[in-house]
């Protein structure tokens, strides 16, 4: 069953789906939270606040602009971000990234799961030119601000923001993201 | 609009919104733009979307053991707050039969009993990030009072925080025989007791039918506890009490 048909059931409250979804879905929310706030305590509740969330509200998913899996991971982005800045810390960082997963993302394919719906994403990543890819991999997949990517690369602020928007604009072409 | 609140200006910083990078007065003058601009607001919801679909390669990672469950109850308790009905049939009840069940002809019982320590009851603390209302009830310097209402807002009782070492919390259900009439055929099982802390930990006591008494032992003043809710042994909240902030 899709993940759109396993949402459905989800968002209308039904036990059987609820549960079929979660299960489905939980290592990809599990793992993004714990790539971001880099505590395994703290990414389950980050992912389960995440899961309730899009429960709540389901209703704002709009099926014409992206996959449910993207929307969940934005709604768990979103939501990590908050609890780690929250307490007043920060996100990972290249130095603490958790082993095996490496910010460098020439490798990111052969870290992550070359899952159906991830592989052209991956794939139109690692196309980018490399400053931009891991400016834009920083501020997404690690939830760090720009002015954290300039100070950790010793680059001036300015330059990171150039580079972010010009690979998300990129990406968005790539992807045949309609405006 | 001013000149640095443009179409241009915005289409400029419209990755910035996207991925929520702007801050302060900027953030609050693009998102002023957006609200006028339709053509902008496309722009960002587009680029958005793009954001949230690089999210696709996150890595993934298996959660600790429980974790479905712990999901799902979560959600039952948001359901049943919701429409005020758990998701099934099953409600809370003290025993099934014997002296210590509650009698339909009591217009009020109060559950008072047993909070052995720790080693007696199943008591848990599961790490949460639930933000939750307040109304009603009090928090005094060392006893707080909230009324338990179903999600529907049917008063069904209230719940006592007596601070000491170390807080204890009593469940004291009135209308107890509606709750039987209406909840008669519920199954027999376990319940489940649960303060919600300010932090959004929470702490939990099993219950089992046998135990006719709905109290628990919080070692956390009175204070830092926000509500108590009263699951059923899947983790769907009958009712809730919220105290009060001091």
């Amino acid at each position: 069953m899709s993940y759109e048909a396993l949402f459905a059931g989800y968002a209308s409250g039904d036990p059987e789906a609820a549960a079929a979804f979660v299960r489905r879905v939980e290592r990809n929310v599990y793992g993004l939270a714990l790539a971001i706030v880099h505590d395994p305590a703290e990414a389950q509740d980050v992912a389960q606040e995440a899961l309730v969330r899009a429960w709540r509200f389901a209703a704002s998913f709009d099926p014409r602009r992206g996959s449910v899996m993207a929307w969940l991971l934005g709604i768990t982005r979103n939501v990590a971000l908050d609890s780690v800045r929250g307490r007043g810390r920060r996100p990972a960082t290249v130095a603490d990234v958790p082993a095996g997963w490496s910010v460098d993302t020439t490798d990111l394919g052969d870290v992550v799961d070359r899952r159906e719906d991830a592989a052209r994403v991956i794939d139109l990543v690692r196309e980018l030119p490399p400053a931009q890819r891991d400016a834009l991999v920083s501020v997404t997949l690690l939830g760090l601000s720009t002015r954290e990517v300039s100070e950790r690369d010793a680059i001036p602020h300015g330059t990171v923001k150039t580079r972010v928007r010009l690979a998300l604009r990129k990406l968005r072409d790539d992807m045949g993201v309609r405006q | 609009m001013t000149e640095r609140t443009s179409c241009e200006h915005v289409r400029e910083l419209a990755p910035d919104v996207a991925l929520g990078l702007l801050t302060g007065e900027e953030r609050a003058e693009a998102l002023d733009h957006l609200e006028g601009c339709e053509a902008c607001r496309a722009e960002v919801a587009s680029l958005a979307v793009t954001a949230d679909e690089v999210l696709l390669a996150s890595p993934e990672a298996d959660p600790p053991p429980g974790f479905t469950d712990r999901v799902l109850a979560r959600l039952a308790a948001e359901r049943a707050a919701g429409d005020g009905l758990p998701a099934v049939s099953g409600a809370p009840r003290v025993a099934e039969a014997g002296p210590e069940r509650p009698r339909a002809s009591r217009p009020r019982r109060r559950l008072r009993v047993v909070a052995l320590a720790a080693a007696a009851a199943v008591a848990l603390v599961i790490a949460g990030l639930v933000a939750v209302g307040r109304d009603g009830g009090g928090a005094g310097d060392d006893v707080a009072v909230a009324v338990m209402r179903t999600g529907m807002g049917h008063v069904v009782g209230e719940v006592t925080a007596a601070g000491g070492d170390p807080t204890v919390i009593t469940l004291d259900v009135t209308g107890w025989d509606e709750v039987l009439e209406r909840w008669g055929d519920a199954p027999a099982g376990s319940y489940w007791l649960v303060a919600e802390h300010e932090d959004g930990t929470r702490t939990m006591r099993a219950l089992t039918a046998d135990v006719d008494d709905w109290s628990m032992r919080v070692d956390a003043p009175v204070d830092d506890i926000a509500t108590v809710s009263m699951l059923d042994s899947d983790g769907r909240v009958w009712c809730t009490g919220w105290f009060a902030s001091t």
